[in-house]
């Protein structure tokens, strides 16, 4: 496998084409199943390419003159702004006094962009059914939010990745607002306001880290120097400016602003403890697909920003705000998972359990040493499956029954053995059981954590056993125990008899607790294949991370090197 | 003088197409010809414009800069993006004026407004120029006048004349100690005097203080052209007024005095009164702060449309006067300046091209309530838009792109400008003896509320568009803006997503516009500037 540009300018294109397409057929009436067929042949051949980036990124892989080349399918476009050749000699190739669309992936962004395409899989095939209404507008801004999230993490452009960065709001809004369920206006509101209220700040701290790159450049070179938006360029160039001792003064000075207004941003995108308070309404909300998505991929766009602004472009700062981020990162933990045994809506549960696992993620990139950001890493993709697949299994959940209270079901194991076995399985993912992937995960972020401050490692192991209490408890709540089902109403009786009849073809019509059960909740069957299709990807993954990490750590193990690198480099003395 | 002429015949076109409104509207003539007619002089003076280069070659204005008219490339921009904003707006009130008697008065008053804009773009004399700002304000009374005949429209005419009417006195005023100060009314020659008496000459300040009479002029101009910008505390008629009239004298009041407010004042301020940069800067830097911040509070607190874009036209004019700020900075450290390296335009430019991106957009969103408006029955509250998706989903779709180049979201222009506003603020330095100047404190804290800002003004351009898609509609609209209006909206809709997708072509035009050369100005003994004490 070659590595051509030519796949992640396609993995951002198909999904905008795939909207487009799926408008256009819409206007010429065609029906929803060939609109949702549609749909997930573009999700598919998204993924399709996904894996020709994993199979062809080449973690080792050299440049000509002996160079570690991390950046692999690198493509760059001019787009705004003129090229100046005003580049000094004696520093290496200026790669843009200006903003240009460029793409490319290292070891941190190929993941998080596999883990995309590979959750639009699920979130098309839950929405098969539960999306009716206005189906063909759905789809067009699944498709529209998968090519934004792609372009985030794709994106070696500040620019550019601030307008990616800032389009994912508006298909979510979208999304949540108009097919959410009762609070969706205000949630999807809130959920705007407070990601656009942090952006904005973050873009003011993006917009002077290339202010003071282009400033630092004039007073070593004396002339005038070019703005560089090109963030290899800037994370590569730094290291060279700060040599130069009145630079890193002056650096010294600004980086903790710096690192307060990318905070701002990345911290409510995460979220971090105080800022939080959008996600429970927001996740509850959305739509299944929206979920899986906000959960699985949209919080990481956040713990990615961390990796790839603050810790490699303003190390200094983040030594300086280490202590402060990882309070905050236990209070999440631990407050997130007590606020989860509290809840009596499952979804409400999983989205508060969410609070918790970032907080792991992100006291494991604040190890900064090559084993906590390592786990950070898995932690972001470990959560985007097993809370995307828990979304999904809510949502299944919702579809048969129209309610997601915990006390309304019990026993349910007997009645869906196959949702039953997976659930629990991504149950034991969640909860960190050894040999799946959340142990791997935090296990490594925490190992990490123990090596730089101890204190908060043995802070947020109450985290994991929080988690195991409500994560077990929903489990035999839901799973376990004598056989409670919601009674389902408003359904119209055609098609409860239709099902039932099914069911009594198939012999299991019988109840064993007739009087607890409902007159018709014997339609409800197993998964079908559709929905085994959208967990079966999420629950092979989870057991391959879980016992075989070494293939997703060897990829990104150079780029994660790097950044440790510029971390260790920018410690302080005392630390 | 001939050359005088001919630099103005592109707005001498417009003028004459007015009085030909004005004779025939007292004819039998069909009521339905006005319309086309005004597209048509439109057009024609759009060709002046363009024919203007070649027509100057014979007979060249003076490089001196000693006429009363320039024609550089703010003037060739403006000039332009008056006659598209006219097009624009006339092609609006089709359907509206169809039934209307006073239909030829209508279309001859918007085309000497827009004259007034055009010799706003082009003057480079104070008597002039206030002459360009009177054919703006004099038309929109009328205007305001014929858009709805109810007491609160009666209110609205009377406010606006009132207010417009004592702003033009203090701008007077202001004017008058210019020209106390340098003995001419020419802003060449003012600009000259000032700078050979106050201004920064190679690093060198002229004099110690500068005159408080200059001080004085300043303080004035801007609040006789803050009225225009409808910036604070000088904003106090706009929610009445636009809440009073219709949406189209809305749009063209949200545009059109902006813009002619916005050259005015770096044409008087920015570019000519050398040596109160300082002052200036901070004037600036305080207006614009208190502008946006109180636009965009009070605009989340209202539930009429127009009332509330009258509020948000407020915060938009704070951010242009950002640049302003930014320009005065740039202009009063000569040895530093702010490079177009940015590959967007700084300071002044910034502004320029923020208010080429609103002009767009406000007339797109104004175009979309014009278009919904019946016959006595305007867009009133803003829940008159829910569920436009459900009725009119192309509408609804082009005015959520409006409503988000507002708010900012990339890549619209409204980004762009933000990200050329502020990023010019953040590259304005402290002090400037150290290795590394550092940021300048009192704009960053600009920059960083105008970012504040631009969320709280995301929260009811939000507010908009989650009534427009969230919600079932109340009642079917029925609109009768008709085809022309629809056409308006689509070309904006069109323009803004194009202008922010490709807006390299835009940078580079705005990048001309420059600070005008200095010219050696010999002083005659009655241009002796006259200083505080004397």
């Amino acid at each position: 496998m070659t590595s051509d540009p030519f796949i992640l300018q396609a993995m951002v294109l198909l999904p905008l084409l795939g909207a487009v397409g799926v408008v256009a057929a819409s206007q010429f009436g065609v029906g929803l199943d060939f609109i949702r067929r549609l749909v997930i042949v573009n999700v598919l051949l998204t993924f399709v390419l996904s894996l020709c980036l994993v199979t062809g990124y080449d973690p080792l892989k050299t440049s000509a003159n002996g160079q570690p080349e991390l950046l692999q399918f690198r493509s760059e476009t001019l787009w705004l702004g003129s090229p100046s050749n005003d580049v000094d000699p004696a520093m290496p190739k200026v790669v843009g006094p200006d903003i240009r669309i460029s793409l490319g992936v290292d070891g941190i962004s190929l993941w998080l962009i596999a883990l995309t395409a590979l959750l639009m899989i699920p979130s098309v095939l839950v929405s098969w059914n539960a999306i009716q209404e206005r189906a063909a507008t759905f789809y067009a801004l699944m498709l529209v939010l998968e090519a934004g999230m792609i372009g985030v993490f794709a994106s070696l452009d500040i620019i550019l990745f601030y307008i990616f960065f800032e389009f994912t709001l508006i298909p979510l809004f979208f999304m949540i607002g108009l097919w959410g369920g009762y609070d969706r206006r205000w949630a999807s509101r809130k959920f705007f306001i407070f990601t656009l209220a942090g952006s904005l700040l973050t873009f003011l701290g993006l917009i002077f880290i290339v202010l003071s790159h282009s400033w630092m450049l004039e007073a070593m070179t004396g002339r005038a120097a070019p703005l560089v938006f090109s963030i290899p360029h800037l994370i590569e160039h730094f290291p060279r400016l700060l040599a130069d001792p009145q630079n890193a003064a002056y650096w010294a000075n600004v980086s903790p602003w710096i690192f307060a207004a990318l905070f701002a941003g990345f911290a409510i995108k995460v979220p971090l403890f105080p800022f939080h308070t959008w996600l429970p309404l927001a996740h509850v909300e959305a739509p299944t697909a929206g979920s899986v998505l906000l959960a699985g991929v949209l919080l990481k766009i956040g713990s990615y920003g961390f990796l790839r602004f603050a810790m490699s472009m303003v190390p200094g700062a983040c030594w300086w705000a280490l202590d402060f981020v990882a309070i905050l990162c236990v209070i999440g933990i631990i407050y997130g998972a007590l606020l989860a045994l509290a809840q009596d809506d499952i979804k409400k549960l999983v989205a508060y359990s969410s609070v918790s696992h970032m907080g792991f993620c992100m006291l494991g990139l604040f190890a900064f040493n090559n084993i906590g950001v390592t786990g950070g890493m898995l932690t972001m993709i470990n959560h985007g499956l097993s809370t995307g697949a828990l979304f999904a299994i809510v949502g299944m959940l919702y579809e048969r029954y129209h309610t997601r209270e915990i006390d309304a079901f019990g026993g349910l194991a007997t009645r869906f053995p196959i949702m039953a076995f997976c659930f629990i399985l991504v149950s034991f993912s969640s909860i960190g059981l050894p040999g799946l992937n959340g142990f791997t995960g935090e296990v490594t972020a925490l190992l990490g954590m123990f090596k730089t401050r101890p204190v908060y490692g043995i802070l947020s192991l109450s985290g994991i056993i929080f988690g195991a209490w409500y994560m077990l408890q929903l489990v035999r709540n839901t799973m376990y125990g004598r056989l409670k089902e919601p009674i389902t109403e408003g359904h119209g009786h055609s098609a409860i008899a239709v099902h039932g009849a099914a069911d009594a073809s198939h012999g299991h019509a019988v109840h064993p607790h007739g009087h607890a059960a409902p007159v018709f909740a014997t339609h409800h069957t197993d998964l079908n294949l559709r929905e085994l299709a959208a967990l079966a990807p999420l629950l092979v993954l989870i057991v391959w991370i879980g016992v075989a990490p070494q293939f997703f750590i060897s990829k990104m193990e150079p780029s994660i090197a790097q950044v440790v690198k510029v971390l260790e480099a920018a410690r302080p003395a005392n630390r | 003088m001939l050359e005088t002429l001919i630099a103005l015949l592109p707005a001498s076109v417009l003028t004459v197409a007015a009085l030909v409104c004005f004779l025939g509207g007292t004819t039998k003539l069909s009521k339905l010809v006005w319309g086309p007619f005004s597209l048509l002089s439109l057009a024609l003076a759009a060709v002046a414009l363009c024919a203007l280069p070649q027509l100057l070659a014979g007979s060249p204005l003076p490089a001196d800069g000693a006429t009363t008219v320039v024609f550089d490339p703010l003037a060739r921009i403006f000039q332009f993006l008056a006659l598209i904003i006219g097009t624009m707006f006339a092609a609006m009130a089709f359907r509206q004026q169809a039934d209307e008697e006073s239909a030829p008065e209508f279309y001859g008053l918007l085309l000497t407004l827009i004259a007034g804009l055009m010799v706003v773009a082009s003057a480079n004399d104070l008597i002039l120029l206030f002459l360009g700002l009177e054919l703006i304000s004099i038309p929109s009374y009328i205007l305001i006048y014929l858009g709805k005949r109810d007491v609160r429209c009666q209110e609205a005419a009377v406010k606006y004349f009132l207010l417009s009417v004592l702003s033009a006195a203090v701008l007077l005023y202001g004017l008058s100690f210019l020209y106390g100060m340098t003995g001419s009314t020419n802003l060449t020659t003012i600009r000259g005097v000032l700078q050979q008496t106050y201004g920064v000459t190679n690093g060198v300040e002229q004099a110690a203080s500068v005159s408080k009479l200059g001080i004085v002029a300043l303080v004035l101009i801007f609040a006789g052209l803050g009225f225009k910008l409808a910036a604070v505390p000088f904003h106090f008629y706009a929610p009445d007024v636009y809440q009073g009239t219709n949406a189209w004298n809305a749009g063209l009041l949200s545009i059109i005095p902006k813009a002619a407010g916005l050259i005015a004042l770096i044409r008087i301020v920015s570019h000519s009164m050398a040596g109160y940069e300082g002052f200036g800067q901070t004037v600036a830097l305080i207006l614009a702060l208190v502008t946006m911040t109180a636009g965009n509070v009070l605009a989340l607190l209202q539930t009429n449309v127009r009332r509330m874009l009258a509020y948000s036209g407020v915060a938009h004019a704070g951010y242009m006067l950002v640049g302003i700020a930014v320009g005065f900075w740039d202009s009063w450290n000569p040895s530093f300046r702010l490079d177009p390296f940015f590959g967007l335009p700084v300071g002044i430019q910034a502004s320029l091209f923020y208010l080429m991106a609103y002009s767009i957009v406000s007339a797109g969103f104004f175009a979309v309530l014009v278009f919904l408006a019946r016959p006595g029955k305007e867009v009133e509250h803003i829940e008159d838009l829910t569920g436009l998706w459900k009725s009119q989903p192309w509408l609804a779709i082009a005015a959520a792109i409006f409503l988000f180049s507002m708010a900012g979201i990339p890549p619209l222009p409204g980004f762009w400008g933000k990200l050329a506003l502020f990023g010019g603020a953040l590259s304005v330095r402290g002090d400037l003896s150290g290795a590394i100047p550092y940021p300048n404190p009192s704009f960053v804290a600009l920059a960083i509320v105008g970012m504040l800002n631009a969320a709280i003004g995301g929260v009811y351009y939000l507010r908009i568009i989650a009534l427009m898609f969230l919600h079932d509609p109340l009642s079917t609209p029925q609109p009768r803006g008709g085809r022309p209006a629809m056409a308006v909206v689509t070309l904006c809709a069109i323009v803004t997503i194009v202008f922010g997708l490709q807006s390299r072509p835009v940078f580079t035009l705005l990048r001309d516009v420059e600070q005008p050369d200095l010219v050696q100005v010999a002083t005659t003994p009655s241009q002796v500037p006259l200083t505080a004490g004397k």
